[in-house]
């Protein structure tokens, strides 16, 4: 069995919906743990509300992954050794659709990461507020989520025929 | 693309945490309703300070608790250092003070039984804290053994004792260091690009020229003695200053009525001309200073938040030190409370 | 009182003398007491004056202490006044007031004086009140030296007027009345001498005569 261009792009698609979100998840994830390690060290009694923070940003990855998941079911990537082999259209197409929560994904993680990390200074200093704060980390995921939607869109519109 | 923020995430986070300690009105004024210095000290029980007796240890006690602190957490040394070399420069106002005058005993301008030993020093003027060692100091100062000392700090010794040799005058000193340390801390502001605190260096300056004229002109000092006590960095020029030096005190406020200052410097001549003291001026300002650094609290990332801390603290102890220092000694609550500033939380 | 002198007419003289001797003594210290005490009251009144004057400017100039110490920290204060900007000469000599020594303090400065030069600090790290305190213990300084000079001389004067009067007292109630007590004793006992001596005399000449009768 030869591969085809189109398959190897399809992959490509697959690989930035997986990693991109993936990537900037783990910079935000990384940005809030780092500013609650520095109230948890003055005040170890704020943990459970700064992991709540902490979470906020890890949702892109989790988006980018289904995607993924998505996208390797419809390249049955999951028939051991026997994926779809794609025309070069149709995995340009793939990469297309991947595009949307690959790019938003990794970029909202980041700011998404900054807004809770910066609310992580809410929750040290007036705890009874936590609420607003993960209200503004959650405006960001706004944008993850529209762009989810069309990725998901986007792999139900691909039409795979296959090479013959 | 996160480097700024992630180097300041821990630092900034924790200073929160930090700042909800920093005391608040309501305790101060329990302070000050308290009958006594004891009393005061007791409302201090729950909070960073590890109260004593002595009320001035335990306030610098504090001072170096906060810098170790600071120290540990910022991200980048130069930024608590910085801030610790305006007490290296003090100390080395007090060394080479104490070396000048064990040395003028030797020509006879003091009496040699007054003049106090060059070993030693006065242990009560020097701060024990500082980014340089207090032997250094007195190393570089005594023998001119310099090899350790950082650059700045040379050149301020050099520059100090060059002016001294010209004018033989104590305050020669203190004006050298105190503007060397001014063009120090500035450039390091810029150079580390803090525009936050170049900024309030910059009004800093302004407003201690400010004061510094009008004390000029109380003390009956000429145009040179006030051009050597202009602290650089500010944005108010000296040429301003000195158009208006041989008018009365009053003509400084139509000179920079157009500032950020107006305010402040009307109200502090109003009280000057009223009972003659400049104290309330000193207060407004330090009230506008602080003010002003309040806006380092809305700082997400960055250096800002830290240095309010710092400065916020410097603040609370100075506080401290206002109503321990007028309950040990017998003011009323009036007159105590009329000289606190403000709080930053 | 108990006179114990042989009562002879040398003896008389001698006492009298002493006796117009003890008086213009006792007239003299007499003067020089009332004149210390003119001397002394003068300067107890300028004594209260300049310790009225001085306790107030030094109430003041603590206060302003007081408050830079309230507002600068410990370090910042004695960094300040570490260095002194005068040199001040101070000579201590002695005038003679009605043979009192009192003291006379003198003082100069060093150097060329000038008003604005008393604040041996810069301006930028210190707090005002400190201009204050320095100020008023400036200007307190040269009073205090004169409070020194007048309180000593009070003390002295006080002294030297107790000693005085001790001696007048001694002159006016011990010396000059038993002066006197002697001589009228001396003349007395010549008194009954010459009287006994009369009578005798005359026993003699009566025995006489008898005997020639």
């Amino acid at each position: 069995m030869e591969l085809t261009v189109g398959t190897i792009l399809g992959f490509l698609g697959i690989a930035l919906a997986v990693a991109l979100p993936g990537v900037g998840s783990a910079i935000g994830v990384g940005l809030v743990g780092t500013a609650g390690s520095g109230v948890v060290t003055e005040d170890p009694d704020k943990f459970g509300q700064i992991l709540l923070l902490q979470v906020i940003p890890g949702t892109q990855g989790i988006y980018g992954l289904l995607s993924g998941l998505l996208l390797m079911g419809k390249l049955n990537v999951f028939s051991f050794g026997k994926p779809v082999l794609l025309t070069i259209p149709e995995g340009a197409l793939v990469v297309m659709a991947a595009l949307p929560i690959a790019i938003v994904g990794w970029f909202s993680a980041i700011h998404q990461g900054k807004v809770a990390a910066a609310g992580v200074g809410v929750a040290a200093k007036r705890p009874e507020e936590l609420g607003k704060a993960v209200t503004f980390a959650a405006m960001v995921e706004t944008y993850a989520v529209l762009a989810f939607l069309a990725t998901l869109l986007l792999i139900f519109g691909i039409p795979i025929k296959g090479v013959a | 693309m996160v480097e700024f923020e992630s180097k300041y995430a821990y630092s900034v986070a924790r200073t929160r945490v930090l700042e909800t300690r920093l005391l608040d009105w309501g305790r101060l004024e329990r302070m000050l309703d308290a009958a006594d210095v004891e009393e005061a000290l007791k409302v201090l029980q729950e909070s960073d300070y590890s109260v004593g007796f002595d009320y001035e240890a335990m306030l610098s006690n504090e001072l170096k608790r906060v810098y170790a602190l600071l120290s540990e957490m910022a991200p980048d040394p130069r930024l608590v250092r910085m801030f610790l070399v305006r007490y290296d420069f003090h100390n080395l106002k007090v060394l080479l003070k104490a070396r000048l005058l064990w040395e003028g005993a030797g020509r006879g301008g003091v009496d040699a039984g007054q003049a106090p030993r060059s070993d030693r020093v006065p242990k009560r003027a020097l701060f024990d804290i500082g980014s340089v060692k207090l032997e250094t100091l007195a190393r570089a100062v005594n023998e001119g053994e310099v090899r350790d000392l950082p650059e700045p700090h040379r050149a301020a010794l050099q520059r100090a004792l060059a002016a001294y040799e010209e004018t033989r005058d104590p305050v020669t000193i203190d004006n050298v260091l105190d503007r060397e340390a001014y063009s120090f801390m500035c450039a390091e502001a810029a150079g580390q690009g803090i525009d936050f605190l170049v900024d309030y260096l910059a009004r800093q300056a302004d407003l201690i020229n400010i004061a510094t004229f009008i004390r000029s002109k109380q003390m009956g000092k000429d145009r040179s003695s006030f051009t050597e006590a202009f602290l650089p960095c500010g944005r108010l020029e000296l040429s301003k200053f000195l158009d208006v030096y041989d008018r009365p005190p009053e003509a400084i406020a139509d000179e920079f009525a157009g500032s950020d200052y107006a305010p402040i410097i009307e109200d502090g001549l109003k009280h000057l001309a009223a009972d003659g003291s400049l104290s309330y001026f000193e207060k407004a300002r330090d009230i506008y200073l602080l003010n002003y650094l309040k806006k380092a609290k809305y700082v997400a990332f960055g250096p800002e938040p830290l240095i309010g801390y710092l400065l916020a603290k410097e603040n609370e102890i100075r506080m401290l030190r206002i109503i321990l220092v007028g309950k040990a000694n017998g003011l009323t609550r009036e007159t105590i409370k009329e000289r606190l500033r403000d709080v930053y939380v | 009182m108990e006179v114990r002198v042989s009562p002879t007419r040398m003896q008389l003289l001698r006492t009298r003398k002493r006796l117009a001797v003890a008086v213009r003594g006792h007239k003299l210290l007499k003067d020089k007491r009332d004149e210390l005490m003119k001397k002394f009251l003068a300067l107890v009144r300028r004594n209260k004056e300049l310790r009225e004057e001085v306790e107030e400017k030094l109430g003041k100039a603590f206060k302003s202490f007081l408050m830079a110490r309230a507002v600068m920290p410990p370090e910042v204060i004695e960094e300040a006044i570490m260095y002194p900007k005068r040199v001040l000469e101070f000579d201590a000599t002695s005038v003679n007031i009605l043979s009192v020594k009192v003291p006379k303090f003198s003082w100069a400065e060093k150097g060329e004086a000038q008003e604005s030069e008393i604040y041996p600090y810069g301006p930028a790290a210190t707090a005002s009140e400190l201009d204050f305190a320095i100020g008023s213990l400036a200007e307190v300084l040269p009073k205090m030296i004169e409070l020194a000079e007048v309180e000593k001389s009070v003390e002295l004067l006080s002294a030297e007027i107790e000693k005085t009067r001790r001696r007048v007292n001694a002159l006016e109630y011990v010396l000059i009345p038993q002066l006197e007590e002697t001589a009228r004793y001396i003349t007395m006992k010549l008194d009954e001498m010459e009287r006994g001596n009369l009578t005798r005399l005359m026993k003699v000449k009566e025995i006489v005569r008898e005997r020639g009768a």
